[in-house]
């Protein structure tokens, strides 16, 4: 007999019926041999069984694989190997949902590791994002909860653990940092530091509304907005420790360099305004360098959006979020996907299945459309539409709905936001270049696209074909 | 006994609970925790939602299990899995009444002690869980969301085909799980997975049909 505690190794059986083998036989109990147990078992069922059981151990079974060890179950096999795929994708679906709508209910938080909460900054399907002292460090930081939940070293832990290795790893001056990350209570978190700052998409709100115009000194009094990616704000601009608007903005001038442009900050004259294109190439050419810096460490963003880019009062860019979550959060089949508005920044490879750091490129392109032309890339009324949109890439030209946008500028934005990524920038570096040349008004690499003279002789045949 | 050491560790803590060890028991409860949990919440009623937390159920359940202990010997020799599941099922059953009453659900469809399962009786909340974002197929299939197109061809199939899948997918039980949960044997159980697999493709292809329209 072995002794108690030998006893949960917790080895997770390999596979087919293994579980099976772990029931236990009681001591005087007639023992049932394994093959008469299974006797009469529709051989298919027993493939079948071997398929879902290595999908759950993290494996990517072929179908081939199986068609060519059993041709005469070939037919079958293609039929019902879909099946098995789907059920258990929606099996994950569930779970996720199950996960979530546990958090939401019940969480009131005061501590989370290192950190004492100050206050919740935002919620929504991604997590909480918390504003919290870190005792230890002895500064302000952002804590994302996410809303999954592990029971034990379940395969999403180990991910988790390794994604927020890797991006503690990336130290960038565009990029927040990542300290620290852990488990409270099950839940995973990731400890950020705190910028004080507000998201791109609140910018391009405010610049859609009536005067156009965001001042810096508004970053100051909404910091609370900042860290919360998609998140809806929940506390209001003027909460708490908000200081009071700078009579001077001495500080942030203080903060430039004048005669380097790259330093020079986006609110210079503490504004942004509707036509403040050389500060929109700015945010993209932060975004770029970010990019291309994280790219050469082998890690994507995946989920370059307006609302996962923070502008701080000094004008700098910050992605956050990088690395982070990438299963869960940046599955184009997710729900939550479409409700945080994802699903508009994702590039036509991603619904494939496809992603590469030209997809990243093709989100930061698609976030400068908006950034110039203050509009939704893709208005759709439905998923449907919306993806259908996407993949056929029918983006009007920026200076066809505002015709002050420099043409340089517009050629960035459309090479990047190509759909056949052969097309867009190869590189972050490469886009980072032309947005240089641009600030420097020199001429651009990308073609203007009224000029590609080939394809508009293409366009026009086929006008007259169809005519 | 002619056991490879492979699942004698499962063994040791059998015979343990067999002699009354509420520890084996509680161990072995958290071996199978993460299936059962995933069971209790599909099953557990949208409208106890918030107020009722699998956690709870599973406590309570742990519970009426040491409760059972004597009968473990008699009741769990097929499949410890498969009793832990049975308690449970029973505790979200009593759960249910004392929350929603009494007359929501007939007598029929409790599970017996001896008598295995019942498929009714594991499909009660299936349905909130499956209707609870669409209103008909169709409208789902306009969607062209996997999951969504799935909740809608489930919704549409036989109990029993409903069931099988559920079991088999989601709570990830073993071909002799099901076979002991439906009460049949275990080539039934294998020739029911495979038809209910085939009736999900055709179901499937006529939903994706209705998108193509």
């Amino acid at each position: 007999m072995i002794e108690p505690g030998d006893e949960l190794c917790g080895k997770k059986p390999p596979m087919t019926e293994s579980r099976d083998k772990y029931e236990g036989e009681i001591d005087g109990f007639p023992f049932t041999p394994e093959t008469s147990r299974d006797w009469g078992r529709d051989p298919l069922e027993f493939l079948l069984t071997e398929i879902a059981e290595r999908r759950r151990n993290g494996e990517q079974p072929s179908v081939e694989q199986y068609v060519a060890r059993h041709p005469e179950l070939s037919e079958r096999i293609r039929e019902l190997f879909p099946m098995v795929a789907a059920m258990e994708h929606w099996k994950t679906r569930k779970e996720a949902t199950m996960l979530k709508g546990r958090m939401s209910q019940q969480l009131e938080v005061r501590r989370i590791g290192e950190c004492r909460v100050l206050r919740e900054l935002g919620r929504g399907g991604m997590g909480i994002v918390y504003e919290a002292f870190h005792e230890r460090l002895d500064c302000r930081v952002a804590v994302k909860l996410l809303p999954l939940r592990f029971f034990g070293a379940s395969k999403f832990r180990q991910r988790f653990e390794r994604e927020a290795e890797l991006a503690a790893k990336l130290q960038h001056t565009n990029i927040v940092p990542v300290l620290q990350f852990g488990v409270h209570e099950g839940f995973c978190y990731y400890v950020m530091r705190y910028v004080e700052g507000v998201s791109l998409d609140w910018i391009i709100d405010r610049l859609r509304a009536s005067n156009g115009i965001v001042y810096a000194e508004e970053i100051t009094q909404l910091r609370s907005g900042a860290v919360t990616g998609e998140l809806t704000v929940t506390t209001n601009a003027n909460a708490g420790t908000a200081q009071p608007p700078a009579g001077s903005s001495r500080s942030v001038r203080d903060a430039e360099k004048p005669g380097h442009w790259l330093n020079v900050s986006t609110f210079q004259h503490r504004s942004l305004r509707r036509s403040s294109w050389r500060k929109f190439a700015r945010i993209g050419l932060h975004v770029a360098n970010a990019l291309r810096y994280a790219h050469r460490q082998a890690t994507v963003h995946r989920d370059i959006k307006p609302a996962n880019l923070l502008l701080d009062k000094n004008g700098r860019v910050w992605i956050t979020d990088f690395g982070l979550a990438e299963g869960l959060e940046r599955d184009p089949h997710n729900d939550e996907a479409e409700l945080s508005g994802t699903l508009r920044y994702m590039a036509p490879e991603q619904f494939s299945g496809r992603f590469d750091e030209r997809s990243d490129i093709y989100s930061l392109g698609i976030t400068l459309y908006e950034l110039i032309t203050l509009r939704a890339a893709y208005a759709a009324e439905t998923r449907l539409e919306l993806v259908h949109s996407i993949t056929q890439s029918s983006l009007p030209r920026p200076r066809q709905l505002i015709p002050d946008i420099p043409g340089d500028l517009e050629a960035i934005v459309c090479m990047a936001t190509a759909g056949d990524p052969d097309r867009r920038y190869q590189s972050a570096g490469e886009i980072a270049a032309d947005l240089i040349c641009f600030l420097n008004e020199k001429p651009v690499r990308a073609r203007r696209p009224g000029w590609d003279f080939r394809k508009f002789l293409r366009q026009r045949l086929f006008a007259k074909r169809q005519g | 006994m002619s056991v490879d050491s492979e699942w004698m560790p499962k063994s040791a803590l059998v015979n343990r609970i067999v002699r009354g060890d509420k520890q084996a028991l509680a161990e072995l409860f958290s071996l199978n925790r993460d299936r059962l949990w995933r069971m209790v919440n599909f099953r557990l009623d949208r409208r106890l939602y918030g107020r009722i937390d699998a956690d709870d159920v599973l406590q309570e359940a742990y519970l009426n299990a040491a409760q059972r202990i004597n009968y473990f010997l008699i009741e769990a020799s097929q499949s410890c899995f498969v009793w832990l599941r049975m308690i449970v099922s029973q505790t979200l059953i009593d759960i249910h009444r004392r929350h929603l009453g009494a007359q929501r659900r007939d007598a029929k469809r409790e599970v017996s002690i001896h008598g295995g399962w019942d498929s009714q009786s594991t499909s009660f909340s299936l349905s909130f869980h499956l209707l609870a974002h669409l209103t008909s197929p169709s409208q789902a299939a306009v969607r062209a969301e996997l999951s969504e197109q799935l909740d809608a061809a489930l919704g549409i199939m036989s109990d029993l085909d409903r069931e099988v899948l559920v079991l088999r997918h989601f709570e990830e039980l073993t071909n002799r799980e099901t076979a002991l949960v439906l009460n049949i044997t275990a080539q039934a159980a294998s020739i029911r997975y495979i038809r209910a697999l085939g009736r999900l493709k055709d179901v499937m292809a006529a939903i994706a049909g209705t998108t193509n329209d």
